[in-house]
């Protein structure tokens, strides 16, 4: 009886998280957030990035609470589960500069793949455009990792190298709670469109939460359905872009096609080209943006090193203009790409064919 | 038998090693400490038919000894 249980709830563990997933979105969205972005990763990290200064156009900047319930959620459930384990040291530097050119990636798209399957959810076919050129991203980077790609060994370190990242988490919510005018907040534009605090940060917590248990991971999903012919975690992703449509047409927010939609432009190749790099980028990195602050939240040094990355990698994209807007994208934007495309696959191809594949002495 | 030595690889990397060593090995030892590479392997294997046996470390209880060989 335990096992039928068991495999039932395996059946419908994807789809439901999916569910929960796109319903908690839609809530965010009504309740403030902007449209097509309960939830987004990459967004969520450069209004932060924003608020705390490190960038400052001036229409994107907030600390989010998602981003902290997130971070705060995944380290709850690892220390429940006994499996907050702070390990580090597997290239450290160069799980920076991925994290730095997802995010120019997903800047230029304008959104994490999280965002982009809402996107999908609410109409937006640019986002659909994004989604080939992620899947094409992604069986790039499975070229590399059937031929041996490895960013080698990952070791134990002190467990207070994990408990960081949750207190710096804590100490941003108080700041915002607390003394919210120290940090720097927009007034108009998408960084002023938020879900009162609480509701968004108990929204991150439950994500959180949920996204270490599950191990869910929008670039794993696609990878080993190419990898190993595992499509299971593509239940999640169908299942938000059915409950979101769903959702979105009772809440009168669907609207399909390439123009108008909101946070968007429809600049076909660039939106193919960012998720191309986030796909690729994600896939050497060995998750999605989403998967990368969720083990960052776990105590993996390394991960949190690919967030530091993603911040700075924000800071950049609007200090040099190469953030894309509604407008469409930038001239810089396009040459930071191309640049960062090229690092990538460089980056690829060193830790590929670059050296022997017996990986180093025992940790 | 062949042991393939995955202390501290992350996903999916034990279990491409794990894939390609199946195509000609029919024992396997295979050393993983990650939890998310202990049951993307272990379930694998599974699937695949294989026998699975897990053990872990005397020394070091997070290390872990995963056993494959073919069913009889």
């Amino acid at each position: 009886m335990q096992t039928k249980t068991n495999n039932i709830f395996e059946k419908i563990k994807w789809p439901l998280i999916g569910g929960i997933i796109a319903t908690i979105s839609a809530i965010l969205v009504l309740l403030g957030n902007p449209a097509n972005m309960g939830f987004c990763t990459a967004c969520f990290l450069r209004d932060t990035t924003g608020a705390l200064g490190l960038h400052n156009a001036a229409q994107v900047q907030y600390a989010r609470p998602e981003i902290i319930g997130i971070i705060l959620g995944a380290f709850i459930i690892s220390l429940a589960k006994k499996e907050f384990a702070p390990k580090g040291g597997s290239a450290p530097i160069t799980r920076f500069i991925l994290g730095f050119a997802v995010m120019i990636g997903a800047l230029i798209f304008l959104g994490c793949p999280l965002r982009m399957v809402l996107r999908i959810a609410g109409g937006d076919l640019n986002a659909i455009v994004g989604l080939f050129g992620f899947i094409a991203g992604i069986i790039g980077g499975c070229f590399f990792l059937k031929k041996g790609y490895t960013l080698k060994r990952t070791y134990n370190i002190s467990k207070t190298d994990g408990f960081i990242l949750p207190i710096a988490a804590i100490s941003l919510l108080a700041v915002l709670l607390i003394a919210p005018s120290i940090l720097f907040l927009s007034t108009t534009g998408p960084g002023s469109m938020h879900a009162p605090i609480i509701i968004a940060l108990v929204a991150g917590l439950i994500i959180g939460i949920i996204g270490f248990a599950s191990r869910l991971c929008f670039v794993a999903g696609i990878r080993d359905s190419i990898l190993f012919k595992n499509f299971s975690m593509l239940g999640a992703f169908i299942a938000i872009i059915i409950v979101g449509i769903i959702l979105n047409v009772a809440l009168g927010k669907f609207a399909l096609g390439f123009e108008g939609q909101p946070i968007a432009h429809t600049d076909g190749l660039w939106n193919f080209l960012g998720m191309a790099l986030v796909g690729l980028g994600s896939t050497l990195l060995g998750g999605c943006p989403f998967r990368q602050l969720v083990l960052a939240g776990g105590g993996n040094s390394d991960s949190i090193i690919a967030v530091f990355g993603m911040i700075t990698g924000a800071a950049f994209a609007h200090n040099f203009q190469m953030a894309s807007s509604a407008a469409g994208v930038t001239g810089h934007g396009q040459i930071g790409l191309t640049i960062a495309f090229a690092i990538v696959i460089l980056i690829a191809i060193f830790n590929t064919f670059g050296k022997k594949k017996t990986t180093g002495g025992t940790p | 038998m062949k042991t393939i030595d995955a202390y501290g690889i992350s996903c999916p990397e034990p279990l491409i090693m794990l894939k390609n060593a199946l195509t000609h090995e029919k024992e396997i030892l295979l050393l993983l400490d990650s939890k998310c590479a202990i049951e993307n392997c272990t379930a694998y294997a599974r699937k695949k038919g294989y026998t699975v046996k897990i053990t872990t470390d005397d020394n070091d209880k997070d290390k872990y000894k995963i056993h494959i060989t073919v069913t009889k």
